[in-house]
This record gives C-alpha cells, sequence and structure tokens, in this order.
C-alpha cells in the first residue's frame, strides 16, 4: 500500500519533469519562423507619442528576408526615414557626424555634447538580490590617498558592527568600536536587516551604505577620513522599503520600492516623489533617461509597459506593448492539442503553470487514456483497484505526461494480487 | 615478462614522467610561491621622466606600503607622483581640483583623456576562424552597419557567402575576385587581419597574407572592391588592427620584431627589442610607450609622434623565477611541462643539469638499493634503463618507476 | 575461430544493454545540439547568430564533452567490472587460446563497439550541421570535438588496463594516472586550439591501447 502511494508521488514527479522539458523540446524543434518578430517601443519627443518597431520576416521557404517596420498606437506607419527626423535624443552620434545636429529641440537650446550627457539606461528592480551580509565600506576621501583603499569588509551583527581585516580574518576591535558608538547614538537597533550600496565604485564612495535596522528604520552609513558619517534617513510616506536602486543620473539619487510595491524617487536632497506606476513587486525594469524624459519599463506575463515621465517625475503617458499569448501557427496550434501544460519559472512570477485550453488538448488527452485502459485490461488491472483509477484519472488530467509517468513507474503487482486476479478469472 | 612487455612498459614509464612533470612543479608552485614586490613603471608627458612605484607587503606584520620615485632616484609622495600623470589618474586629480590646464601646449579636456588608448601586443598565435563580414567602409553612418554575407579566400578565390540560405554570391564573388587578380593576389589566403566588429569608428578593412606570403589590403567602398598590395621587405607571422587613428596595424615578423603599419601603407620597424614580444602599450598624441615585463626586467619604451626612440628604460624585476622558492624548485626537478596559450602545444622547460643532478643521483642510489632487495637481476638491460630513466628524469622517473614496476 | 566467435558473443551479452544506452545518449544530445543550433538560427537570423558565433567564438557543442568519456565508462565498466569480481576472468582464461589473444579480443570488441556507438553520430552530425554552418566553422567544430572522443576511447583502454591489474594499490595509483592524462584530453579550449595537440593525443590514445599488455601479464605462462 505504501509502496504505491510512494509510486504516485514518483508518477507526479515524472509528469512534473515531462510538463517542464517536452514544451521546450517542442519549441526547439518546431520554432516558428517567418510573422511574428521581434518588437520595440521608443518614444518620439517630437511626435510627443510612442513609435513600434517591429522586425518582421517575409518568410518564402527558402529565402528569408527580413525587415523592420514601424508603426504608432493607431495603427499609423511610418517609414525609416521619417522616422529618423522624429527621434534626435537617440541619434546624437549620427546627426552630430553628419553635421546635421540642430540648434534647438522642442524650443530648447541643445549641443550634442548636452544630450549625450543627459542620456542614461539602468535596470532597477523590486526583488532584493543576492546578499550575503558582507560588504566593503569605502572612504569618502579614499582618492586622495591609497592608504586610505579598504582592508576590511564589514557586518552588522546583534551585537553590533564588525569590521574584519581581510589578510588575518580577525576583528578591527577600535574601528568596530567607533563606528558601532555612533550608530547606537542615533537610536540604530541592531542587527541589521538588510544593506544596499551602488554597484557604481565612486557612487558607493560618495553615498555609502542604505541601511535598514531591525525596527525597519532608514539609515545612511558612509565614513569619511576613517571618522563614521551615520545619518538617519525618513522613510517614504513611512512605509517599509522592500530594495533600493541607486540612481545613475544626478537629478536621482536612489530608486526605493516599498513592501507594498509602490515606486518613489529620492532626490538629491533626500526628498521623495511617488511615481505613478502600477505595483512592481517581484518585477525588474528598466529605466531609460533622456534631457526631456525619464522612461520607465515594467514586464508582465504577456505584455510589457512603457511609462514615459517629464523631469519633474509626472506622468506623461503609457502604452502597452502585447506579445501574443495563443500563437497562430500551425506548430503553435498542434502544441496546445498535444502538450496540456507548460511548467516553468521566471525570476520575478516564481514557479507556474500554463494550461493550453481545456477544449483544445482533452481529446488527445481522452485517446491517451483509452490507449492506456487498453493496456491496463490487458495486464489484468481491474477497475476496482483505486490505483489503476489514479493513474487513469492522471491520464485524463495530464494527457502526454501522465501517459509517460504510469508507465514510467508501471504498477507492479504482487504475487499475492496475480494469484487473486486469476483465481478471480476462474 | 617479455621483451615485448617490459618494452611497453617502459613507453608507460615515460607517460607517467610526463603527467608528473605537469603536475609537481604546478602543486610546488601553488603551495610555496611568496607574493612578489610588485613595480609600476609609467612616462610623465609632463616632467618627461620615468615614475615608478614599488609596492612592499610584510606578510607577518600585513602592512604594506609604496614608494615613488623617477629614474633619478629622486622620491615623491603619492600626490607628486599622482600629479605627474594626468592620463592615469584623471578622476583622482579631478576630484582633487589638481588637473593640469594643459599639456605640452594643448588644452588639457575630456576630448584629450579620451584620446588615450591602451592595449596588449602578443605575438600569440591562436585560431581565429577564415570567415568575416566586410563592411562598407564609407556608408556615411557614425559606424559601420553589420553586411548581409560573409567572405572567405580559398583556392577558388574570394567568395561571399549569404548566411541564411549557405549558398555563394557568384556575382559579388567575380566582381571582387576581379580586384584580386588585378592586384596579384595568390589565392588561398594564409591569413585574414582585422577588426570584425561593428563596434569601431570607422572601418578600414582586413590585411591579407596571400599564398606567396604577400600583404593585401581589401575593402569595400561603395559596394565596390578596394585591393591594393604592399610593398614589404619583412616576413608577417601576425598583425593587430588598431582601432582608427594614424596606424592601420601592428605586425610581427618572424623574429617577434614589432613593426607599424600606417595609414600611407608605409611600414616602419620600431625601435624596441623583441625580448618575449608581449608589450602593454598607452598611446595618445604625445608619446606612445610600450612596456615589456619579462623574468628579469621591466622595459619601458618611449617613441615619439613619428614612433622614433624618444626615451628608454629598464628597471630589474622581481619575478617568481628569480625567488628562492623557484630556485629550490630548480634543484628539486629536472623539467617542467607547461601547455601552451592560443594553439595548445606542451612545451617542456628544463631546469639547469648542474642543480637537480644531486638529488637525481641520490634517487638513483635508492633505486638501486630497492632492486637489489627486491632480488632483482642486475644483468638485465632494462633494470639498467630503469636507473637511467630515475638519474635523467630524478623524481618523476623514481616515482614512475615505482608506479609501473617490472613483474616477475 | 567459432571460440572467439562465442568469446564475442559473451562480451556482447554483457554489454548490449549499455551499449545501446550508450548509442542513445550520443545520439539525442548530438541531435539535441543540432536542433538547438536550428532553433537560434532561425529566431535569431543567419546572419546576426553566424557574426555571434564568430565573434565571441561561442561553443555551442559544449555539452557533448564528456559524453565519449560517458559511453567509454558505460562499456568499459559494463564489459570489465563482471570479469574483475571474484576475478571471473579465471573462466576465459582457461579457453585453448593464448591468453593476450582471449584478452584483446575483449578490448578490441569494445573499441569496435565503442566506435559504432560514437562515429554514426558524429557523422549525422557534421551532415546536418552543415546544413547551416560554411566548413570554415564546421571543420574547426570537429576538430575541437576530436579530442573529446579520442579521450573516449583512451578512458576505454585505461579502463581495460586497470580492470586487469591485480593489485589494489596498482589500481588506485593508475587511476590517478588515468585522471591526469584524460585531463589533457577534455581541456577548455578556445575552438580550433586544440588542432596542434592531436598528434600527442593520438601517440597517448594508441600507448593507452597496448597498456592491458602490461597489467595482464600475470595471466601468461599459466599463473593466475
Amino acid at each position: 500500500m505504501l509502496i504505491k502511494i510512494i509510486r504516485i508521488i514518483a508518477v507526479l514527479f515524472a509528469v512534473t519533469a515531462a510538463a517542464s522539458v517536452l514544451p521546450r523540446l517542442y519549441d526547439t524543434t518546431f520554432s516558428s519562423r517567418g510573422g511574428r518578430g521581434h518588437k520595440d517601443i521608443r518614444y518620439s519627443e517630437i511626435l510627443k507619442d510612442f513609435i513600434i518597431s517591429e522586425y518582421v520576416y517575409s518568410s518564402e521557404k527558402s529565402h528569408t528576408a527580413g525587415q523592420t517596420i514601424y508603426y504608432d498606437r493607431h495603427g499609423k506607419s511610418y517609414s525609416r526615414d521619417s522616422v529618423d527626423q522624429l527621434f534626435l535624443l537617440d541619434n546624437v552620434s549620427q546627426l552630430a557626424y553628419e553635421g546635421r545636429f540642430p540648434d534647438t529641440i522642442c524650443g530648447m537650446a541643445v549641443t550634442p555634447e548636452l544630450v549625450s550627457s543627459e542620456a542614461f539606461s539602468q535596470y532597477y528592480s523590486a526583488q532584493p538580490g543576492l546578499y550575503y551580509g558582507l560588504c566593503e565600506l569605502r572612504d569618502r576621501k579614499s582618492y586622495t590617498s591609497r592608504s586610505l583603499e579598504p582592508r576590511d569588509l564589514f557586518r552588522i551583527t546583534p551585537e553590533g558592527i564588525q569590521f574584519i581585516v581581510c589578510e588575518t580574518n580577525q576583528i578591527d576591535e577600535e574601528k568596530s568600536r567607533r563606528f558601532t558608538t555612533e550608530l547606537t547614538r542615533l537610536d540604530f537597533r541592531f542587527p541589521a536587516l538588510r544593506m544596499w550600496t551602488s554597484p557604481d565604485k565612486s557612487v558607493s564612495e560618495a553615498i555609502g551604505y542604505y541601511v535598514t535596522d531591525s525596527k525597519n528604520y532608514l539609515y545612511c552609513l558612509s565614513m569619511e577620513l576613517s571618522t563614521p558619517v551615520v545619518q538617519k534617513l525618513e522613510k517614504p510616506d513611512n512605509k517599509n522599503i522592500r530594495n533600493v536602486n541607486f540612481g545613475k543620473s544626478s537629478d536621482i539619487r536612489a530608486l526605493l520600492i516599498t513592501e507594498d510595491g509602490d515606486t518613489y524617487i529620492q532626490h538629491p536632497d533626500l526628498s521623495y516623489t511617488r511615481l505613478a506606476l502600477p505595483s512592481s513587486l517581484g518585477k525588474s525594469g528598466t529605466l531609460n533617461g533622456n534631457l526631456f524624459y525619464r522612461i520607465f519599463t515594467l514586464p508582465d506575463r504577456n505584455r510589457q509597459t512603457t511609462f514615459v515621465f517629464d523631469r519633474d517625475f509626472r506622468l506623461l503617458d503609457s502604452c502597452s506593448l502585447y506579445y501574443s499569448p495563443r500563437p497562430q501557427s500551425t506548430a503553435g496550434v498542434f502544441k496546445e492539442l498535444l502538450l496540456p501544460l507548460r511548467i516553468g519559472q521566471t525570476a520575478w512570477n516564481g514557479f507556474y503553470a500554463d494550461w493550453s485550453p481545456i477544449k483544445r488538448f482533452i481529446w488527445f488527452n481522452l485517446i491517451l487514456t483509452a490507449i492506456a485502459l487498453y493496456y491496463k485490461r490487458k495486464n489484468g488491472n481491474r477497475l476496482s483497484d483505486a490505483f489503476t483509477v489514479t493513474d487513469l484519472l492522471l491520464v485524463v488530467v495530464f494527457g502526454i505526461y501522465g501517459f509517460i509517468g504510469i508507465f514510467a513507474f508501471p504498477l507492479k503487482r504482487s504475487q499475492k494480487e496475480i494469484v487473486k486476479s486469476k483465481s478471480a478469472d476462474l | 615478462m617479455t621483451s615485448a612487455t617490459k618494452i611497453i612498459r617502459l613507453f608507460l614509464v615515460l607517460l607517467g614522467v610526463t603527467v608528473l612533470a605537469m603536475t609537481l612543479p604546478d602543486l610546488y608552485r601553488k603551495n610555496f610561491e611568496e607574493r612578489p614586490v610588485k613595480k609600476l613603471i609609467y612616462y610623465s608627458e609632463i616632467s618627461k621622466n620615468f615614475m615608478i612605484s614599488e609596492e612592499f607587503s610584510d606578510t607577518l606584520t600585513h602592512e604594506s606600503n609604496t614608494v615613488y620615485y623617477d629614474q633619478t632616484g629622486k622620491q615623491y609622495t603619492e600626490r607628486e607622483y599622482n600629479r605627474q600623470l594626468p592620463f592615469l589618474y584623471t578622476r583622482k586629480l579631478a576630484l582633487l581640483g589638481e588637473l593640469p590646464d594643459s599639456v605640452n601646449g594643448v588644452k588639457f579636456d575630456q576630448q584629450l583623456v579620451k584620446s588615450t588608448k591602451r592595449g596588449m601586443l602578443m605575438p600569440v598565435s591562436s585560431f581565429n576562424f577564415q570567415l568575416n563580414p566586410l563592411f562598407e567602409s564609407e556608408s556615411g553612418k557614425v559606424r559601420p552597419e553589420q553586411p548581409d554575407d560573409l567572405f572567405r579566400i580559398n583556392r577558388h578565390g574570394i567568395e561571399f557567402l549569404n548566411p541564411e540560405t549557405n549558398r555563394i554570391l557568384p556575382e559579388k564573388s567575380r566582381l571582387f575576385n576581379e580586384a584580386l587578380e588585378t592586384a596579384g593576389f595568390q589565392a588561398p589566403a594564409r591569413d585574414i587581419y582585422g577588426i570584425p566588429s561593428t563596434l569601431k569608428a570607422r572601418d578600414d578593412g582586413y590585411f591579407i597574407i596571400d599564398n606567396e606570403g604577400e600583404l593585401f589590403h581589401l575593402k569595400m567602398v561603395k559596394d565596390k572592391p578596394y585591393c591594393r598590395h604592399i610593398e614589404k621587405d619583412i616576413t608577417v607571422s601576425s598583425m593587430k588592427c588598431m582601432v582608427p587613428g594614424d596606424l592601420y596595424a601592428y605586425i610581427y615578423d618572424d623574429r617577434q620584431q614589432l613593426h607599424i603599419l600606417r595609414t600611407d601603407y608605409s611600414i616602419k620597424p620600431l625601435p624596441i627589442r623583441p625580448g618575449n614580444g608581449r608589450f602593454v602599450y598607452s598611446v595618445n598624441c604625445f608619446y606612445k610607450s610600450y612596456k615589456n615585463t619579462d623574468n628579469d626586467s621591466i622595459r619601458l619604451y618611449v617613441l615619439n609622434a613619428d614612433y622614433d626612440l624618444e626615451d628608454y628604460h629598464a628597471m630589474e624585476n622581481d619575478s617568481y623565477a628569480k625567488s628562492s622558492v623557484a630556485q629550490i624548485e630548480q634543484y628539486l626537478f629536472p623539467l617542467k611541462i607547461m601547455i601552451t596559450p592560443g594553439y595548445a602545444h606542451l612545451i617542456p622547460l628544463f631546469n639547469p643539469p648542474g642543480r637537480f643532478i644531486w638529488l637525481n643521483l641520490f634517487l638513483m642510489l635508492v633505486l638501486a638499493g630497492i632492486k637489489i632487495r627486491h632480488h632483482r637481476n642486475l644483468r638485465d638491460p632494462f633494470n639498467w634503463l630503469d636507473l637511467a630513466i630515475a638519474g635523467a628524469f630524478g623524481i618523476f622517473g623514481f616515482i614512475a618507476v615505482l608506479i609501473f614496476p617490472n613483474r616477475k | 575461430m567459432t571460440i572467439l566467435k562465442h568469446l564475442i558473443y559473451k562480451e556482447w551479452v554483457k554489454t548490449r544493454w549499455f551499449a545501446s544506452i550508450a548509442l542513445l545518449l550520443n545520439l539525442g544530445v548530438l541531435v539535441y545540439i543540432f536542433m538547438s543550433l536550428r532553433s537560434s538560427f532561425l529566431s535569431a537570423g543567419g546572419v546576426t547568430y553566424l557574426s555571434a558565433l564568430l565573434t565571441y567564438k561561442t561553443q555551442f557543442f559544449s555539452i557533448y564533452r564528456y559524453i565519449p568519456l560517458g559511453i567509454a565508462l558505460l562499456v568499459g565498466i559494463s564489459q570489465f567490472a563482471p570479469e574483475i569480481t571474484d576475478k571471473r576472468i579465471k573462466l576465459a582464461l582457461h579457453l585453448p587460446l593464448h591468453n593476450l589473444r582471449i584478452i584483446y579480443t575483449m578490448v578490441v570488441y569494445g573499441f569496435v563497439l565503442l566506435a559504432l556507438c560514437m562515429i554514426p553520430g558524429i557523422l549525422i552530425f557534421t551532415g546536418l550541421i552543415s546544413i547551416y554552418l560554411p566548413a570554415e566553422i564546421t571543420l574547426p567544430v570537429l576538430q575541437t570535438m576530436l579530442p573529446w572522443l579520442l579521450g573516449g576511447f583512451c578512458a576505454y583502454f585505461l579502463i581495460a588496463m586497470i580492470a586487469m591489474e591485480p593489485v589494489w594499490k596498482f589500481r588506485f595509483l593508475y587511476l590517478l594516472v588515468s585522471y591526469k592524462v584524460l585531463s589533457l584530453f577534455f581541456m577548455h579550449l578556445p575552438i580550433g586550439n586544440a588542432v596542434s595537440l592531436l598528434p600527442v593525443l593520438c601517440l597517448v590514445t594508441c600507448l593507452s591501447s597496448i597498456a592491458p599488455v602490461y597489467t595482464s601479464y600475470r595471466f601468461n605462462k599459466g599463473q593466475l
């Protein structure tokens, strides 16, 4: 009895494995060629609207050529040349090379250097990344001398902050005491929950670390000429912080995501502006900036949404690009007939199970169930047996995965059962 | 054992010696190597001196300090040293507000700093695909665009390939073949050198060595072929093409001597002694400096804008090879086998015989003792061969002979 | 002659299931590599895919690296493990043939089986990738995979050698030596750089093929 239950668990594992692997094998073998292509979306400062570009294949059997087409939200199409004229901020290098860079854009006096220096691109995430709790604190004045280069790493334990000298693996007691005293003076409750710094070394040097203590208050920890510099910071709307990203442009000190998924910009003067964005929980997005705009892009299961803000972080416009969830190609249709679900994992959604529409796969499932039933009868399994029924149900629900599972782990019958069934036949 | 088996055994012993020669010296070094003193040398465009920094670290006290001096021996503080090298410490000097206004009469701004190029030159021969994209050289765009085909030069001449269909484009191939023949090109090509990436400011095409060893320059200009024979009196061993500047490429000849190929197609040997052929270069509009580090010394050559020797300094290098640990290694092991980078070869590096011969002789005697104790036949020539192997290959031979014993 | 046929049949019975798994494994991985290549090629477009491959020298076939070694282990261990348990090799050596001939019939059988498992797959693989890749890429790919194939053969011969060795102390030492020797075959080298090492690797493989003569010596002259 126990063995049979363990067998069912094994069959379910096989079903899960098959449901992860087979759809991918199918996609690799029958990649859809032609038709859909890569889509991209940009915001034109001239048009004050979005332009979508898509790479399409003009699919002929032996000769595939692809080209990029451009169109706006309302479906109006644009040629490559007219599109080039709508994106001046993006084309600085080419226009400057040709000597065609304008003196003003949208009424503002510009030079190529000004526009290039204002352009930046960064990722930001609501999910905190890999974290060891051991970090390097750079001195703000480390550029003045090599003797101020960091030689230790620090961690914040329930006892206080500890600096561990790399060469000796020992704690620098004096330095640790100085910093612990300063943190305690500002009501820091040890241990720290989490610490963040910028991946950019010079920004990390200038700002230091953002640290949340065990009561979820936010501090900024830094060091100048070996003395601790600690500052207690306001939290955005007094909410607890989930993740901190540091900014790449001069008007954004940091991007904070709070525990309810809201996104806040922290300005260099430490004030906050809440962004009119949907919940970012579990997601990472991109932030592209230029002279006029701050453009946020957030992914989702079937689509990607782009939000355009002005330099004061007021939302101007937004647009969603949909990735077709139900591909129309023959390969896609067959996939829905044969494979009932797909199990996978993404960074922002964790594990997911994507089911095909029932009316598509149920027919193949029933055929497989009939085959399984035939084999079961041939082997003498009775329908009165609960485990046989379970097997068949697994095939009805999970189709080919269930079929593979139940035959990968065949229902072994004990000697007693074989004798019993034979005597029942007689 | 039969003679045949004994011979096979000898080959196995030699295999064992090879394996040990690859493993043991490496293990020894990893265990006993000490951190060497780090020495850096740069040329100051401001004071025209060679600025040297030497870092000492004491593993006992875990202190480390750096001293700064120039080739005359005059000492500098860290700040003074940084000020002499504005191209190297740009960010630091900017934060301290100590950037110079101008260098040698030229305004010191962002553009001047960006014009400095640094990189490495190595004569290592490594595999390269003989299939490359031929860019449009004068497209009017700020960067070259990825073309729709790839070219190769085999015994049929130049062939353009459409990657989508894996077929040859006959028209374009014929057009370029004519240009190659007119220039005197002998197919197939031995080597093709260029920068097959779109991340460059300008496309200079490719430099190709034909079957006779002659050098040609191939470009596509407004969809038309451009092929030109370049006169030279050296044998080209390898080339490294440069991002656009005043040079097309560096050339290593068959004696590892460095030459430059300038944009006027002149080839000039650089006044630099080859050494091991590996150079770190730093070039800007004032000087071109080339640094070579080998086991004995660090040499820095400074050339002017015309690539003539302006200044030169050499100093002793503290490398592993000079440490006492490496000296002891020479007493222990007769050789070590290493695998070359690039095209993989197994290279034996022999230590001076006068050093390891003592251990070898000792091990030979030990082996003889072992053989006598096991009552081996001392008139058997194979036993003497064993002793010879231990004598020649020292500890490797000793261990290998014992791992593959003569079976009675 | 019939004795040899029976001997070969005995080897076949020992190894048939493992060799079938090996054959399927070999074909499966190679076909998967091709499918993956095809899928990437079609979705990125030929131009983009090839220029990325040429620039970054991506080894799209690198998952095949240890498959020849795995095949050698499957065939070698299934063939020789039964022989060394309880020294069952003695049974075969009672046959009226010279001992070395018996042993080498087994080794040659294994070598041929290995070749049959690996070579057809490689030939099919070469034909398949040539649909999408020009010769300038296909040849260096094969040159890079060749040391792994040689490593598989060498590993098989070394397994035979180690199996024939009676003393466990020496078996362990030969295992260490084999590990180091095989590491020459499976180095992580960039595409095409292994071609200069091939002569040495062929030499080592040939040497390892006669190594079982040395360790099986004790069976000569009726000593068991």
